[in-house]
């Protein structure tokens, strides 16, 4: 039965063999030694150095040795070796199969030949060779386990299709690690079946790989990276109602075309073609494609622009779900003398924006009930406290937010801790200076994102002649101060929600700034903000999970391949794993009907560039795990150590070696090596 | 000592048991003369022995004027008997004499031998007087009368260790003595038989009458027999590892060469050689310091 070594390093300790000899002749001078009258005859007597140094006990230096040569392969750990196979040094390949099934590998020259190629590394195996399939994308999936069974192999790799997923070769090798792993391997050899894509090698350098895991690349790349896609799409309402029109604009990118040519663009609105045209791709770039206003039918608008397909098809059509258009709630709640006209230029502000539309209600502190504050999105308190009921602060904390603008009013009303984000303690009048001004704007907000790069000038030139006098409380944040530091803008988080204090009067009493450039975004901006509003995503991207609003239970989603979802009700990562290109739709109970929400899901546009890089650069940023791989063991515990107990013998054969050579060290001769015996000769002494 | 034989104590093994050395020598020396068949005392009285023709130089006190008148030539009267003669004992202590393959060390015989030969001759009047050697000088005791308790003491406590040199402290012994009388040097002779000589018949040439006891021990005349082992010269040190078994024939022919060059170069010089073991009792050397003691009575 052949054996190997665990730690052939230990075999160098065979030079230790020298060591018996040289303790050998050292020790024979070592020796208590004979004292003796004179050496005055012996030293004339012509004494061969070979002499001196041959060796003059062979057995007991052989036994020595013996017992050093046989602790040196104990140490060593040699190993038996089952049939083919050496312990840490595998004699059957591993292989780990790892095949690119991104958007990019359906193009048409590329798959084929990329599951020929897998196929033929199956086939290639010896019998006893063990191998795993892995299918990745972005994500990785282990399709066949590691085995020895190569149809298997074979049948799980014909599962295996090209998705609309992006590359990232960091999720497979992560994966074969994970493969290796688990079989206690501690060599193998991954395959990885691709295009290489570049954009695919994100990631690499946060990973880290085992020592014995070589990883090589099976190129199967396009004879050209020539492919042009629709990137991205780009829908205007244009009016509303049912009078409602949109504009579409989409992106064509080409790269590394041939040449230039001539493709058709098609709008299709709910299925229906809703415009073409017909443009000129350059060779390389981007190209942006308008497309004639269309009507808006009612509700939600599902929008595909598609090109004329080449070779890789994926990415020639673009989708996007334009929402009904919704709007916004927004209850204006003052004391019960506020003039109307007080509220006219912010009434007329939040009304005259779009997507979504701001619906102006007034209402008074009473009539703020539970039933009342579940159909606003926002309320603006115009010098007045909010109240101070919880059915309120559910409401604020559960994601919406109010607006507190304090006057003169409030300067006279002592407000309940925490009812404000801060203190109005009292009136400031900017006449004599001719108004004051905002002077600090926190750009970095939401709220002030409109006036970024140079439009916070805008804001400057507001002039305010009385505003209240603030004072921030702890835990809330001052968004804009005027021109003499006072807080004008102050904002507090109350659990999802929001709760903002402002001393910038939203009236022409006040001051100037009704009458301002900055004032209808301004004002805008800030009731999107305090209402929590999110814009829809016009589509969304494969590899994001999908929860349509509201609850999941009894849902039913469509897949554009025509499948059935039904999500658990408890899922709360999302109801559908966006896999598939095109319009995923769900419905409450049965796939029938209208649908309760629609999602267009488009493929990363990063795909679409097949420039592909060197095999030699896939590992580039890769690190090498630390650690002895040779430390997995293949076999279990038990008969590893059953191959392993050969050290026992030679340790155990070291000591019986060893009470050999004391025994017949200290036995005949050598035990009394030193012993003086005298032969007198017959006669008496030499006289 | 009723129940033993007095020249028992003659015996080297059995001398090893007594711890004094006055009692040892005395015991020896008494056993020794035990044995003899005549006495040998040596008279003290003045015997004529001859005449001799007057040389320049000879004390005029000494010339037989009776003769002259006869013969009207000078002659001087020489005589037996000079009892009152120096003796001087040359102990050699260097570390080769620490040997034994018995139960005797070299130097524990020749301690044995020096006390012996001390008394014996301070029995017969002589001044005795002693000096151990190495390298160098160690103890000197010059002869007296008197001095014999101090050489037996002195004796006792002298150890055997170090390198010798003995040509050289010989050299140095034959230069001080300006009296001329016996001077007996007992050593293993671990030098050149040349240069030993050399240095011992310096002493004859001064007028001294040199006797050379050459100690041995039987394991030095022979190697000793066993397995390979480092051999540690017991004077300078050095190791030698050895295969006695291969060496023993050539050793024991150069011991024998030694000692041959030893003798034929002492007698030579006109030096009384006599080779000791330590296995051998006592008597031979005593007899034959007393043969070459009753030889040097010669006036001259």
């Amino acid at each position: 039965m052949p054996f190997s070594f665990l730690v052939p390093a230990f075999l160098a300790g065979l030079a230790a063999l020298a060591v018996p000899l040289l303790l050998h002749l050292r020790q024979r001078d070592k020796e208590k030694p004979l004292r003796f009258p004179s050496l005055m005859f012996l030293r004339r007597i012509a004494i061969e150095t070979s002499h001196r140094r041959r060796v003059t006990d062979l057995p007991l230096l052989l036994l020595r040795a013996l017992a050093v040569a046989l602790a040196v392969l104990a140490f060593s750990r040699p190993v038996f070796q089952r049939a083919g196979k050496a312990l840490g040094a595998p004699a059957e390949r591993v292989v780990i199969l790892a095949v690119d099934r991104s958007l990019s590998m359906g193009h048409t020259a590329v798959w084929p030949v990329a599951m020929d190629s897998a196929r033929a590394i199956i086939r290639g195996l010896r019998a006893g060779d063990r191998i795993a399939v892995i299918a990745f994308d972005d994500d990785a999936s282990v399709v066949q386990p590691m085995t020895t069974d190569h149809a298997a192999a074979l049948a799980a790799l014909g599962t295996v299709r090209p998705g609309a997923r992006g590359t990232r070769f960091a999720a497979a090798l992560r994966a074969a690690r994970q493969q290796m792993a688990a079989a206690n391997l501690s060599r193998a050899e991954v395959l990885v079946v691709s295009d290489l894509q570049r954009v695919g090698t994100g990631g690499l350098t946060d990973l880290a790989l085992p020592k014995g895991l070589a990883v090589r690349g099976v190129v199967v790349r396009a004879p050209s990276a020539a492919n042009s896609a629709v990137t991205s799409l780009a829908v205007q309402r244009l009016g509303g109602g049912a009078a409602g029109r949109i504009a579409v604009s989409a992106d064509v990118r080409s790269n590394a075309l041939a040449a230039a040519r001539r493709a058709t663009l098609t709008l299709t609105v709910n299925n229906r073609t809703a415009g073409s045209r017909t443009i000129d791709l350059p060779v390389s770039g981007l190209r942006t494609v308008a497309f004639d206003p269309v009507a808006l039918p009612p509700g939600e608008a599902q929008v595909s622009v598609a090109l004329d397909p080449d070779a890789l098809t994926a990415d020639d059509a673009f989708h996007a779900v334009v929402p009904a258009e919704a709007s916004q709630r927004i209850l204006l709640v003052g004391a019960g003398d506020l003039p109307p006209e007080s509220t006219l230029f912010l009434e007329r502000a939040l009304v005259i924006g779009s997507d979504p539309a701001f619906v102006v209600e007034r209402g008074s502190i009473a009539t703020l009930t539970a039933q009342r504050l579940a159909s606003v999105a926002l309320v603006l308190f115009l010098d007045l406290l909010p109240p101070t009921n919880e059915a309120f602060r559910e409401w604020v904390r559960s994601g919406h937010g109010a607006v507190v603008v304090a006057g003169p009013r409030l300067r006279t009303v002592r407000a309940a801790p925490g009812q404000l984000p801060g203190r109005v303690t009292g009136e400031i009048d900017r006449l004599a200076d001719r108004g004051g001004s905002i002077g600090d704007v926190a750009l970095e907000h939401p709220i002030f994102a409109p006036f970024r790069g140079g439009g916070s000038a805008a804001l400057g030139n507001a002039r305010f002649i009385r505003y209240a006098q603030l004072a921030a409380d702890s835990g809330s944040k001052v968004l804009a101060r005027f021109d003499d530091g006072l807080p004008a803008l102050m904002e507090r988080s109350e659990g999802s929600g929001r709760l903002l204090l402002s001393a910038i009067p939203l009236d022409a009493r006040g001051g100037d700034f009704p009458l301002q450039a900055a004032y209808l975004p301004f004002v805008r901006r800030l009731a999107l903000h305090t209402a929590g509003y999110q814009p829809q995503p016009l589509w969304r991207t494969t590899g994001e999970g999908w929860r349509p609003s509201g609850t999941v239970a009894d849902l039913v989603i469509a897949t554009p391949t025509g499948g059935l979802v039904r999500p658990d009700a408890g899922t709360t990562r999302g109801a559908a794993d966006l896999e598939a290109l095109g319009f995923y739709r769900a419905y409450r109970e049965r796939a029938v009907g209208e649908p309760i929400a629609t999602v267009a899901v488009n493929f990363p546009i990063r795909e679409s560039d097949l420039t592909s890089s060197p095999a030699s650069e896939l590992l580039l940023g890769v690190r090498e795990e630390a650690g002895d791989p040779s430390a997995a063991e293949i076999a279990p515990i038990a008969e590893v150590e059953t191959r392993q107990r050969l050290w026992r013998i030679l340790l155990l054969l070291v000591g019986i070696v060893l009470v050999i050579e004391s025994l017949l060290g200290s036995r005949g001769w050598r035990g009394t090596a030193t012993r003086l015996a005298v032969e007198t000769p017959p006669g008496g002494p030499a006289t | 000592m009723s129940g033993i034989a007095p020249a028992a104590f003659l015996d080297p093994a059995l001398l090893a048991g007594i711890s004094d050395l006055s009692l040892l020598a005395r015991t020896v020396v008494d056993g020794f003369l035990h044995g003899l068949h005549r006495s040998v005392r040596i008279g003290t009285s003045l015997d004529f022995a001859e005449h001799r023709p007057y040389q320049p130089g000879d004390d005029l006190r000494r010339i037989d004027w009776r003769v002259y008148g006869r013969t009207d030539r000078f002659y001087l009267k020489t005589y037996e008997a000079d009892t009152n003669a120096d003796l001087l004992l040359l102990l050699d202590s260097s570390g080769s004499m620490d040997f034994a393959s018995g139960t005797l060390t070299k130097f524990d015989y020749a301690r044995y031998l020096t006390a012996s030969l001390a008394w014996l001759a301070q029995r017969q009047g002589d001044r005795v007087g002693l000096v151990t050697v190495r390298d160098e000088m160690i103890d000197v005791v010059p002869p007296s009368t008197r001095h014999l308790n101090l050489l037996l003491h002195t004796v006792a406590a002298s150890t055997a260790a170090g390198e010798g040199r003995l040509p050289r402290v010989v050299e140095k012994v034959a230069q001080m003595r300006g009296r001329s009388g016996m001077v007996v040097l007992i050593s293993d002779c671990y030098e050149e038989p040349a240069a030993l000589c050399r240095a011992v018949g310096g002493l004859r040439s001064r007028g001294h009458d040199v006797m050379v006891f050459h100690l041995t021990d039987p394991a030095e005349r022979e190697l000793p027999s066993g397995a390979p082992g480092t051999f540690e010269d017991a004077e300078t040190g050095i190791r030698l590892p050895l295969k006695p078994e291969e060496l023993r024939d050539r050793y024991r022919q150069m011991v024998v060469e030694h000692a041959a060059a030893l003798s034929a170069g002492l007698t030579a010089a006109n030096v009384d050689y006599q080779a000791v073991g330590t296995e051998q009792p006592l008597d031979g050397a005593l007899r034959a310091f007393l043969d070459r003691r009753l030889l040097g009575t010669k006036a001259r």
